[in-house]
């Protein structure tokens, strides 16, 4: 009935699907309802409360999503056939993640911070951009040194791991190689780090799970700022593909705003 | 007067084709360098200083152009001069009111409390601002009403800018009974913010403790949210609020009086009566 071009644990890719009929997916919490119908797509979602919902699945549900419970976005397009692709993509605005336990690193020390953020995901028909939405819909936060300077971002809790091998995969969020050097004489305290996500690219790697490119903050003698440098595929398990590309140019090098807190 | 009268009778056509010509020239080239100036210093100046500038421009070059043309026709100006010089202390007089809203325009102008598409608050109104112009400032409030405010009262007044800031921060007062844990309150209204998205993670929640009131523990809770989400926010939160209150079983009491006829005493008793029931059986 529906035959997918990828074969393997993958949500995204190329969908044959068959017309007059709802197709259904869930990729976590994101509950995804497609109905493929002359001149026009119909979609319907709905989200688990928990954010961390791991479950991945596909099929065609016998009945039609309830309009009450599932919001909805139609799509009228004036030729088309059942292909969808499915194309996972970074957040829009950078993630303000914030360690569950403050860290510390001691001055003239690196670490390497591993920071999952969730993922979003956008429906094509061809070169046809229809739907795009994140999959959990994360908080909206302020990152700045006061109310009135700063800049709207995504909050995410995140455990910030600091070895790969504790990494806890889940099929909507891409993980981060966060770098952070210290040259400073004294301890950096992490409270709330800034992943600036639209500069960055996606990656898959072999086994199926999402990265993005990894970057390097060095803080110098400013403590709110850091040097940030892209990495790119540095810092990532070999054999990674690149699923899709930054949603916007970044500098080479440049100064950012990633370690603030807000006064209390 | 009859200077000016015996004046027309002795100029030739010469001087009329000149002083129309200065007029038919002047003026659209005035026009077109106010326009120009306009376009030159709006991005500097903003729509209104800029608007304002080419007015005046525009004004001040054709009463100089209007004038020329006056000399040219052989006016003495010197006695329009003077009858201006009597005539403006007459409308100075008359216009103290008008003089005083323009100066003030100009203060606001140059002191920018508000911009063209802020929403203001001046006393009780409160409205999206339409327009800034050189006597007043015109306003539509939410429920579409027009409302033109003086410029001289805004320089004297108050004025609350609702969108200067990109966030805002909502206030809820919260009334808890007090058989309730404020420790399992606090977190559960956390709870309540970190799960709505509208509702910003930075600045932080805050719970304030208000006060121990007649009838409830009183406390504030206050969220932030963009500017754009705060009328979302203020309709939403109260009611997550009450939906977590309702599921974890918190009390928000109605007031209540407790009656004691003194410290040794018991209560007052009280006997609830059925439906139906005679009221020779009531007793107290």
């Amino acid at each position: 009935m529906t035959a997918r071009k990828d074969s393997n644990d993958r949500w995204w890719g190329d969908y044959q699907l068959p017309v007059s009929a709802w197709s259904g997916w869930q990729i976590g919490p994101l509950h995804l309802y497609a109905y493929c119908a002359a001149g026009e797509w119909l979609f319907r979602w709905r989200r688990e409360p928990d954010p961390l919902t791991a479950d991945l699945r596909f099929d065609s549900p016998s009945q039609e999503p309830e309009i009450g419970d599932h919001e909805s976005a139609r799509y009228a397009l004036a030729h088309h056939s059942g292909e969808l692709q499915l194309q996972p993509l970074l957040a829009d605005l950078p993630v303000v993640a914030r360690p569950a336990s403050t860290l510390h690193i001691p001055s003239h020390q690196q670490t390497v911070l591993y920071v999952s953020t969730v993922l979003w995901l956008q429906a094509r028909h061809g070169a046809t951009r229809l739907i795009e939405m994140p999959v959990y819909r994360p908080s909206d936060t302020w990152f700045g040194a006061d109310t009135i300077d700063g800049e709207f971002c995504y909050a995410s809790r995140t455990q910030a791991r600091t070895s790969l091998e504790s990494l806890i995969h889940f099929p909507h969020r891409a993980i981060t190689p966060i770098i952070i050097v210290n040259e400073v004489e004294d301890p950096l305290q992490i409270l709330q780090l800034r992943v600036p996500l639209p500069y960055l690219a996606l990656h898959v790697s072999p086994d199926g799970q999402l990265w993005t490119d990894s970057i390097e903050l060095t803080r110098g003698a400013d403590s709110a700022e850091a040097a940030l440098e892209l990495l790119g595929t540095d810092s990532l398990p070999a054999g990674c593909e690149r699923l899709a590309a930054p949603r916007e140019a970044a500098p080479r090098h440049s100064l950012v705003r990633s370690f603030s807190r807000l006064f209390d | 007067m009859r200077e000016l009268i015996n004046s027309f009778g002795t100029l030739d056509i010469g001087s009329w084709v000149r002083a129309l010509l200065i007029l038919f020239i002047g003026i659209p080239l005035v026009r077109l360098l106010s326009g120009a100036l306009y376009r030159m210093i709006v991005g500097a100046m903003g729509e209104h200083g800029a608007v304002t500038l080419r007015r005046v421009v525009f004004y001040g070059l054709s009463i100089i152009i209007a004038m020329t043309a006056l000399r040219e026709l052989g006016f003495n100006l010197g006695v329009l001069l003077g009858a201006a010089g009597v005539l403006s202390v007459a409308l100075g007089f008359a216009s103290q009111t008008s003089a005083s809203n323009l100066v003030s325009g100009i203060f606001l102008v140059a002191e920018r409390p508000f911009s063209v598409g802020d929403v203001i608050r001046i006393g009780t109104t409160t409205g999206e601002v339409l327009s800034i112009d050189l006597l007043s400032v015109k306003l539509r409030t939410f429920d579409n009403l027009f409302v033109r405010v003086p410029n001289e009262s805004l320089i004297k007044s108050e004025i609350v800018n609702l969108t200067r800031f990109p966030i805002r921060r909502l206030d809820l007062q919260i009334g808890i009974a007090y058989k309730e844990d404020i420790g399992r309150v606090r977190d559960l209204l956390i709870q309540v913010a970190d799960r709505y998205p509208l509702c910003l993670d930075q600045p932080r929640p805050l719970i304030i403790f208000q006060e121990f009131g007649d009838s409830a523990l009183n406390l504030q809770f206050s969220v932030w949210a963009k500017r754009e989400n705060y009328l979302a926010l203020r309709n939403a939160m109260p009611e997550e609020v009450k939906k977590a209150f309702d599921a974890a079983g918190i009390e928000i009491p109605f007031p209540h009086r407790s009656l004691y006829a003194g410290s040794v005493t018991d209560p007052f008793p009280v006997r609830l009566i059925e439906n139906g029931a005679s009221a020779g059986n009531q007793k107290t």
